[in-house]
């Protein structure tokens, strides 16, 4: 058994002002905003925060696609194109192992790094980590070198090499920039769920989103209850995406 | 030369300034056609919203993008719901076309915003009206 952790003074003061906020419109009028109403006013990113995947692939079902569909209706990106420029912020990867002759395959896209090669790379800033863990390009700042997309060890960061129309107001995206998947941090941000962890919540649920330093948090049970991997262990990147069953 | 010359001097060129640089800018600064918002108010009165808009867009996507601060209120998309301009079919202008809003300015003052090559420059339809908590 493990003391508790000490309530830091400002995490202590930020769950308390979270937690119910009142506002007093007059004598006898109080307007109150319950926990459920706060978590839907976006927040800053922050370090008390990091976010994470955790799929189960002994849910994931063969020929599912559902999150591959999800992403591409949420950011733009076409599926039906078989030109390799053409970005796929998540793909379905299918795999076997020389000696068994087992195959499975997994969903892979950005595993937002703690320690990302493709932000240790960029010459100008652009592609970085947020506070939450969140690694995100910058398109203000991509000068479309492609650095991130040679440096990045998954093949999971792409460079727009065509005019982009009709953009999500949500995502933006245009020619000459490096993209990859965003965690959906519009939704986020807001208290919601990635696209793709929405879409295979209807399905097979083989997807947990969630805050890795919430010890509360339904991801955190899931990973101290089943055995998970990281891939490509060896680089010790610290991912934030983890997969069971690979 | 004495101070009376120099004093008739200094009016003179006064006058010189004043009277003809003045009429000459304000014939060449004449505003360009530009489409009212359909809803409002904006985050600041007009003549402020003119001159500092660009650094309220940037502070903002700085804020948005990089601390994930995100300020709807404040957001390009907000400015293009608001600023939409409909075409005959009552379809929303693109950046492409001169009247949509940026354009109609930033044609006139030859700057070029590289925001629409990768934000959309329409509001996605249908619109639904907005009211902020902005002035005027």
């Amino acid at each position: 058994m493990s003391a508790p952790e000490p309530v830091a003074r400002r995490s202590f003061l930020a769950t308390a002002l979270a937690g119910l906020t009142a506002t007093v419109l007059g004598p006898g009028i109080v307007l109150m905003a319950f926990p459920g109403e706060a978590a839907a006013a976006p927040r800053p990113a922050s370090t008390a925060r990091r976010w994470g995947l955790l799929i189960d692939l002994s849910r994931c079902e063969d020929g599912c696609s559902r999150c591959v569909e999800a992403c591409s209706g949420e950011h733009g990106w076409r599926t039906d194109s078989e030109g390799a420029s053409e970005p796929q912020w998540v793909r379905i990867v299918h795999a076997s192992d020389e000696d068994s002759g087992r195959t499975s395959q997994f969903p892979l896209m950005c595993q937002h790094c703690a320690q990302p090669p493709c932000a240790d790379v960029c010459p100008t800033g652009a592609t970085f980590r947020r506070a939450d863990g969140v690694v995100l390009v910058d398109r203000h700042r991509c000068i479309g070198c492609r650095y991130c997309v040679m440096a990045c060890p998954f093949g999971v960061r792409f460079f727009q090499g065509d005019t982009v129309r009709d953009q999500r107001p949500h995502s933006p995206r245009g020619k000459g920039t490096a993209e990859a998947c965003n965690l959906c941090v519009h939704r986020v941000d807001h208290g919601g769920l990635p696209a793709c962890v929405e879409a295979c919540s209807t399905a097979n649920s083989a997807m947990i989103f969630g805050d890795l330093n919430d010890p509360g948090s339904p991801i955190r049970a899931a990973l101290s209850a089943i055995p998970t991997t990281r891939l490509r262990a060896n680089l010790a990147l610290g991912q934030g995406v983890r997969y069971h069953g690979l | 030369m004495g101070p009376l010359t120099t004093a008739v001097a200094v009016v003179a060129m006064a006058v010189f300034f004043i009277s003809g640089f003045g009429e000459g800018r304000s014939s060449d600064n004449a505003q360009p056609a530009v489409t009212s918002a359909t809803t409002g108010p904006c985050l600041l009165p007009a003549p402020d919203m003119r001159r500092r808009h660009k650094d309220l867009l940037f502070e903002e996507r700085t804020k948005a993008v990089r601390q994930g601060d995100r300020n709807p209120e404040a957001s390009l998309s907000r400015c293009i719901t608001c600023h939409a301009v409909f075409d005959e079919a009552a379809q929303p202008i693109a950046y492409d076309d001169e009247r949509h809003f940026c354009r109609a300015c930033h044609l006139q003052v030859a700057v070029a915003p590289d925001c629409f090559t990768c934000h959309r420059s329409t509001p996605v339809m249908p619109v639904t009206p907005i009211q902020t908590g902005g002035t005027q």
